[in-house]
């Protein structure tokens, strides 16, 4: 007797050999996969394990910081205890530089503009006012002595221009005018200078 | 006749079986990545508090430090009397005849954080001592700083003497409690830490300078408006008394010789006395020739 056998499902399916191929190179896909996902498991679980043991450390290191502070409950507190401090401290520090910003220091000036001045002169008056530094020296000489306006009202500023302690201090440096003038007894010449002083110094 | 289904293959299921590991994959990595990051993230921060507080701490004590002299401490007295003897003191160590000085409170500025003094002081000297008496102010512990001065000279012989008229002022911080409620970042912690150091090393360098007093030997001997034979010698040969003392009283300066106590306008031996300054008197004799008559100090001589 002959059989027969019919495959209905032929042209319609992969072949057994083409199967087993397929689940071959599956099977060793998905080995592959789980192998990769093991090991990032195993990786990221290691760091998270590091994390969370360096936590821990820190949990600890902050308990200890807060007890050493009185009056904080927790590290967030500290912080913004800190940055409060801060803030405090900033403004009273704008508020001596301000302070500073607004004053002179007289006596060096005062040396600057006294000792350096040329022989046969001397500081008459001297006077600082309002906010901006202004400046008015008036310089007196024995009218006997006297020297040709011309060399004398230059040697006069560049001596001053050339004193350490008045660099960079006055600016604006004038002169406003000369007169003669009797003071004590005296006969003298009179010069008056003006200029403005840099704010701090 | 039933319709037959359409047959499966599989396709679906392959494509699941195949994408589903890829995927778990990526899911893993990803949620791995970002938790692992944020964790990393917040113990960075955490570590990073634990450092940053107390080295702000450190810079605070050491700002504090710095400008202790510019503080008033909670409950204290004001600073006015202090500062007057400050005054007191640099005026005498400089030799400066002070006829007045007053100290005012400023009203306070900013939320009571800080409160000048306003030191007025009116008096006469020379040059010299007016440098003196500021530069020992502006350097003594509480920073004097000069708002306004006049000096102008009034009297030539025997010494450059004028009119003073200086404001100076000390500005004074007081302690306020941190106010509270803020919550801040640790970025903007640093960033105001950074803030902070700038401005301490602005204001250190004014606060901390170490400067000496200033050297104020040009000043000696530049009078040029003395006559050069009243300047010669201790003692003229025709002075017949010894200037033993000068009192410096405000109105009416003395002189104390060996021939008494005289005052200016008064004679001794034929001269006048014509001014009075610290350590030396200006007399006139009856030629009208002027002499200055230091203060004497031991050795030969009348």
């Amino acid at each position: 007797m002959a059989l027969y056998q019919l495959n209905l499902a032929a042209g319609q399916v992969i072949t057994v050999d083409r199967r087993k191929l397929w689940l071959r190179y599956l099977g060793i896909y998905l080995a592959i996969a789980i192998l990769v996902m093991g090991v990032m498991v195993y990786w990221f679980t290691g760091a998270m394990v590091s994390l969370s043991e360096q936590k821990k450390t820190l949990d600890w290191d902050e308990a200890l910081f807060v007890k050493a502070h009185p009056g904080t409950a927790s590290m967030k507190d500290c912080l913004n205890q800190s940055a409060n401090e801060v803030a405090n401290l900033t403004a009273m520090l704008e508020s001596i530089q301000t302070f500073q910003n607004n004053g002179q220091r007289s006596a060096s000036l005062l040396l600057g503009l006294g000792g350096s001045l040329p022989p046969g002169m001397e500081v008459g008056d001297v006077s600082v006012s309002g906010p901006e530094g202004r400046l008015s020296v008036v310089v007196y000489m024995a009218a006997s002595q006297r020297l040709d306006d011309g060399k004398a009202l230059p040697s006069v500023i560049s001596q001053w221009e050339k004193n350490p302690l008045l660099a960079g201090r006055v600016t604006h440096l004038t002169s406003e005018n000369s007169e003669h003038r009797a003071f004590g007894g005296r006969d003298l010449l009179s010069w008056r200078f003006s200029g403005i002083l840099e704010k701090g110094k | 006749m039933a319709r037959l289904d359409k047959p499966k293959t599989g396709q679906w299921e392959l494509v699941i079986c195949l994408a589903a590991p890829l995927l778990l994959i990526l899911v893993i990595s990803l949620s791995g990545w970002y938790f692992s990051r944020r964790m990393q993230r917040d113990v960075r921060d955490r570590t990073e508090v634990l450092k940053q507080i107390p080295a702000m701490e450190q810079q605070v004590r050491e700002i504090r430090r710095m400008i202790a002299t510019f503080v008033v401490a909670d409950g204290a007295t004001d600073k006015a009397a202090e500062l007057a003897l400050t005054v007191g003191r640099a005026t005498k160590k400089s030799g400066f005849v002070i006829q007045s000085s007053t100290v005012d409170k400023q009203p306070g500025g900013e939320a009571d954080l800080w409160m000048d003094y306003r030191v007025a002081i009116r008096g006469e000297g020379t040059l010299k001592t007016v440098i003196g008496v500021t530069d020992s102010l502006e350097l003594s512990e509480h920073r004097f700083r000069t708002i306004q001065l006049n000096w102008k000279l009034k009297q030539l012989a025997p010494e450059l003497i004028g009119d003073v008229d200086c404001t100076l002022m000390v500005r004074t911080l007081r302690n306020k409690p941190a106010p509270g409620g803020n919550v801040v970042t640790p970025a903007q912690l640093a960033e105001r830490a950074a803030t902070l150091t700038v401005l301490s090393q602005s204001v250190s360098a004014w606060i901390d300078a170490k400067q000496a007093p200033l050297d104020l030997k040009s000043f000696d001997d530049r009078n040029p408006f003395v006559e050069a034979e009243a300047s010669k010698g201790e003692v003229d040969q025709s002075l017949s008394f010894r200037l033993t003392g000068i009192v410096h009283e405000i109105n009416r300066p003395m002189i104390m010789t060996d021939k008494g106590v005289y005052g200016v306008g008064d004679e001794v031996d034929g001269f006048t006395v014509e001014a009075i300054s610290n350590d030396a008197v200006t007399v006139i004799g009856r030629s009208g020739i002027r002499q200055i008559v230091n203060l004497y100090r031991g050795g030969g001589g009348p």
